[in-house]
């Protein structure tokens, strides 16, 4: 980490040679990431990230510099006279920095990774590997990642502001794979937490290995699904991610304050069914993807998006909120100090309706029921999303009946939330990953049991 | 600091009871620079020194990976090799020397302020192809350099560089019913063989061309798959070939080894200095030298990728493709560059072949809508529809599904129109294809 007076030099030349704002973030972070089959630890990658990167802004454009060599101010200077070689001289004053805040208590944290052995973690992948094994024949192989993180950053800028904030983060990752004559099917759960090793203690990692196993099984014997449209009832959990691709990436500054959006400019009108409040909430505790502050270090809050259908509020970073007028909200992340911060989502989640799943199922007479989804992605300007079912069902005569395989479902944002025609009281967040400019990212999706009226399912049959 | 960081840490390490220590070190230098609406917008530059290090602890390999290089970590680091060590059930095999000269490295480079000029010049011509392209929204242009260095406690030292650039425009039509976005990248190795011109027209044309773009219907259609499909689908599907998926059962090329997978059309070639690539590289990050090799040679595998783990279960040599995909891991299977022999027609003739079907442009979503163990995918996919040999209008809002491996046997036919796409953990150039029919879901 850099001293005081390190970073007001460095803050101080970036503003003399023309930046309007300029901003240090400083890292020093521990992973573990150790990949581990039956036969034993295939990959196991521990050490320490750490660098520093500088940000500069000149109205709205920006400069970004990073640099693994901390340790000599001078190199850390030279870098930024030439970022800034092109800039003209400003006349911007800079604040000197405040005594510097430390937000790592916010969230309350257990065991820190750091001091806790690899023998005590590799007793938890050891009960995971087990567990999905012994589940049934048919699981040929269980691989369990086991990852922790604690993430120190020191965050300055020349508004004054000096932080201090540790991420902490515990999770792992179980794949389980079937296999039988006709071909391999795998199942997936990955439970985490802005947690230490603590979070082990009221956790029940067989369950989520044989849910792991149960799912890589029961796609094993899965048909192939009808394509074309028709009713889809996505379930509770980490379904939540149908939103985070069909609307959640396109509220992000990143694609709103340019206009490139399809909900730019938009703000108070009604883009979604009245069924529908979309919620990001960086400050729930201890959750997957909550922060005590941003990476440019403001407070994490909770920001409504969408209220009952109609369009609250957006995700904004600092450089944004300049071409946007608004104030950030607590929202700019990254992955590490090799990227500029932009808004992204934290834990994003459709709150809670007055329906019940076993209603929402019975009233379908036809269509699709989708338990577990994996991934997706977005092109915010069109709307255009597509996402890929883990495990999912026909529904015949308001019944689940046969699994299938393969289904992607596809749609425009815009199209998708208007259709959401029953919303469930069953909210439930999980965690994963986020891929976008500023690195991927951990986040929460969520949701209670929903149903969209129509949608297109691309299937293999 | 580097060189004493090396010999500080080697000596400390040694009085802990690890031995052997090899290191391997990446020395990235990076410009990124993006133009929007005439000015240049974000400027990025980077310089960081990466480094993994491996040691021999109670006869096992133990690792770590550091980025601050001073002294006060090392009892941390010395910790963590011996912990991994402890936990690693192989036993510890050292790198083989190799004795390569240092190459000789001529990088070519240009002022920011006239590559920013280049990229203005790029928007400006791309706004000037159509009325209907409403923004130029990425400009952008990546220079990079990477040294990469294998260093180990024995006065062994070995080098390779790469270099090279790649260049990016996306493009926002619209027409007042409907709105459309395309894109288009090139990459080089010298920044005189980047067209950023050409790019900012192909990227235009595709978004204004692909307005008013509506589903089909939902059925089996003979396609095309234009050369950018290809190519994401290649880098999607290649960890089939990877011995290390093979040897795990989760691979359909398990044991298929001088069979027909594919139509005798079909030519794989591993190539490191094919001239198109980026992966320049003499030998891999294991220090076994880089060969040129056919993985399919007119339909048939002849080979997988190895590394030197997976070629010693297999009783066979390394290929040279213990690569990194991250440097705080250890090797598993790369490629270098990998191209699709081009065939003879070119894409009107391939259309003119088909004469009615689809011409897919785009699939999108594929970490997550395909599995390289089965080989099934379903994407959401853009293009335009052909009847009798012509494109009549634009597609999108559809999926198209099929089995990779079943598809490689359904090509009737492959155009001789390169492009390529990937990163450093794999290039890929391929041609255009033709299928003989996936499924489409639309309406």
């Amino acid at each position: 980490m850099l001293g005081k007076l390190t970073i007001e030099r460095i803050l101080g030349l970036a503003i003399d040679l023309g930046g309007d704002f300029a901003e240090v973030f400083c890292e020093d972070s521990y992973y573990t990431n150790v990949l581990a089959l039956q036969e034993g630890v295939e990959t196991s990658s521990l050490g320490r990230e750490a660098g520093i990167g500088i940000r500069i802004f000149n109205g709205l454009n920006s400069l970004y510099g990073y640099s693994t060599n901390t340790s000599s101010q001078e190199h850390l200077l030279e870098m930024v006279r030439a970022m800034t070689a092109l800039l003209n001289r400003s006349v911007t004053q800079r604040v000197p920095l405040a005594h510097s805040v430390n937000y790592g208590g916010a969230h309350c944290i257990g065991e820190r990774p750091t001091r806790v052995p690899l023998a005590s973690k590799m007793e938890k992948v050891q009960s995971a590997l087990t567990a999905a094994k012994s589940y049934s024949q048919e699981i040929a192989q269980v691989s369990v990642r086991y990852i922790d993180m604690e993430q120190a950053v020191q965050i300055a800028n020349s508004e004054g502001l000096f932080a201090e904030d540790a991420r902490i983060k515990t999770r792992m990752h179980i794949t389980a794979f079937a296999q039988n004559e006709h071909g391999m099917q795998t199942g997936y759960f990955g439970p985490g937490a802005m947690r230490g090793f603590e979070f082990y203690d009221h956790l029940d990692i067989e369950w989520y290995a044989r849910e792991s196993a149960r799912i890589a099984t029961t796609m094993l014997h899965a048909g192939k699904c009808p394509g074309g449209q028709m009713p889809v009832i996505i379930d509770n959990g980490f379904g939540g991610l149908l939103f985070h691709e069909a609307c959640g990436h396109s509220l992000e500054a990143t694609s709103v304050a340019k206009g490139t959006s399809e909900f730019s400019g938009r703000l108070g009108e009604k883009i979604a069914s009245p069924l529908v409040t979309l919620v990001d909430d960086g400050s729930l505790a201890n959750e997957w993807g909550s922060l005590a502050i941003d990476d440019e270090g403001t407070p994490a809050q909770k920001n409504v998006l969408i209220e009952k259908g109609l369009l609250r509020g957006y995700l904004v970073d600092k450089l944004n909120a300049r071409r946007m007028g608004v104030e950030p909200t607590g929202s700019a992340r990254r992955k590490n100090y090799r990227f500029a911060p932009v808004a992204r989502m934290t834990n994003t989640y459709i709150a809670n309706g007055t329906s019940t799943k076993e209603e929402i199922i019975a009233n379908t007479e036809r269509g699709l029921f989708v338990k577990y989804i994996n991934g997706g992605s977005v092109n915010p300007t069109t709307g255009d999303f597509n996402f890929s079912a883990a495990e999912s069902y026909l529904i015949e005569n308001g019944k689940i009946a046969a699994p299938v395989k393969g289904v992607t479902l596809i749609g425009r944002g815009g199209d998708i939330l208007q259709q959401v025609d029953m919303v469930a009281n069953n909210l439930e967040i999980r965690q994963g990953y986020c891929f976008a400019s500023s690195g991927p990212l951990y986040i929460g999706a969520g949701q209670p049991t929903v149903r969209v009226a129509n949608m297109t399912v691309g299937g293999t049959r | 600091m580097l060189e004493q960081f090396i010999t500080t840490f080697t000596e400390c390490a040694h009085t802990a009871g690890i031995s052997r220590l090899q290191f391997y070190v990446e020395q990235i230098s990076e410009q990124k620079l993006h133009v929007y609406q005439a000015e240049l917008e974000r400027l990025q530059l980077a310089d960081v020194t990466l480094v993994y290090v491996e040691g021999e602890y109670g006869g096992k390999l133990g690792s770590t990976f550091v980025e601050n290089l001073q002294p006060h970590l090392f009892t941390e680091h010395i910790a963590t090799i011996k912990q991994t060590a402890e936990y690693n059930n192989r036993p510890f095999a050292p790198r083989r020397s190799l004795a390569l000269p240092t190459p000789h490295v001529t990088t070519d480079s240009m002022p920011i302020s006239l590559l920013a000029d280049q990229l203005k010049e790029a928007e400006s011509v791309a706004y000037a192809v159509d009325e209907r392209v409403k923004l130029v929204r990425d400009c952008s242009f990546v220079g990079k350099s990477k040294r990469i260095m294998l260093i180990d406690d024995q006065g062994g030292q070995i080098e390779d560089h790469l270099h090279y650039y790649r260049a990016s425009i996306g493009i926002i039509a619209e027409d007042g019913n409907s709105i459309q976005t395309a894109g288009h990248s090139g990459f080089a190795r010298s920044i005189d063989q980047l067209d950023l011109k050409a790019l900012a027209r192909t990227a235009a044309n595709r978004a204004v061309s692909m307005l008013g773009a509506a589903p089909v219907k939902t059925g089996d259609y003979p396609v095309i798959l234009l050369n950018d499909v290809v190519c994401d689908l290649l880098l999607t599907f290649l960890p089939a070939f990877y011995a290390d998926r093979v040897q795990n059962s989760m691979s359909r090329m398990q044991g298929r080894l001088g069979q027909q997978v594919a139509a005798t059309a079909v030519t794989l070639i591993e190539d490191p200095d094919f001239d198109q690539g980026i992966i320049t590289r003499r030998f891999d990050d294991e220090a076994t030298p880089t060969l040129r090799k056919q993985i399919i040679e007119d339909g048939v595998l002849r080979c997988y990728f190895h590394n030197r783990q997976t070629a010693q279960k297999a009783d066979t040599v390394s290929t040279g493709n213990g690569f990194k995909r991250d440097y705080t891991e250890k090797p598993t299977i790369c490629p270098t560059n990998l191209y699709l022999r081009k065939g003879d027609f070119t894409l009107t003739e391939l259309e003119r072949q088909m004469g009615d079907g689809l011409l897919i442009t785009e699939c999108d979503g594929m970490f997550a809508g395909a599995d390289p163990v089965s080989g099934d995918f379903s994407l959401i996919s853009k293009g335009y529809l052909i009847s009798s040999g012509k494109v009549v209008r634009p597609v999108a809002q559809i999926t198209v599904a099929g089995n990779f491996f079943d598809m490689l046997r359904q090509i009737t036919g492959i155009g001789c129109d390169y492009t390529s796409g990937g990163s450093e953990s794999g290039f890929v150039t391929a041609p255009s294809i033709q299928i003989t029919h996936l499924s489409v879901s639309g309406e």
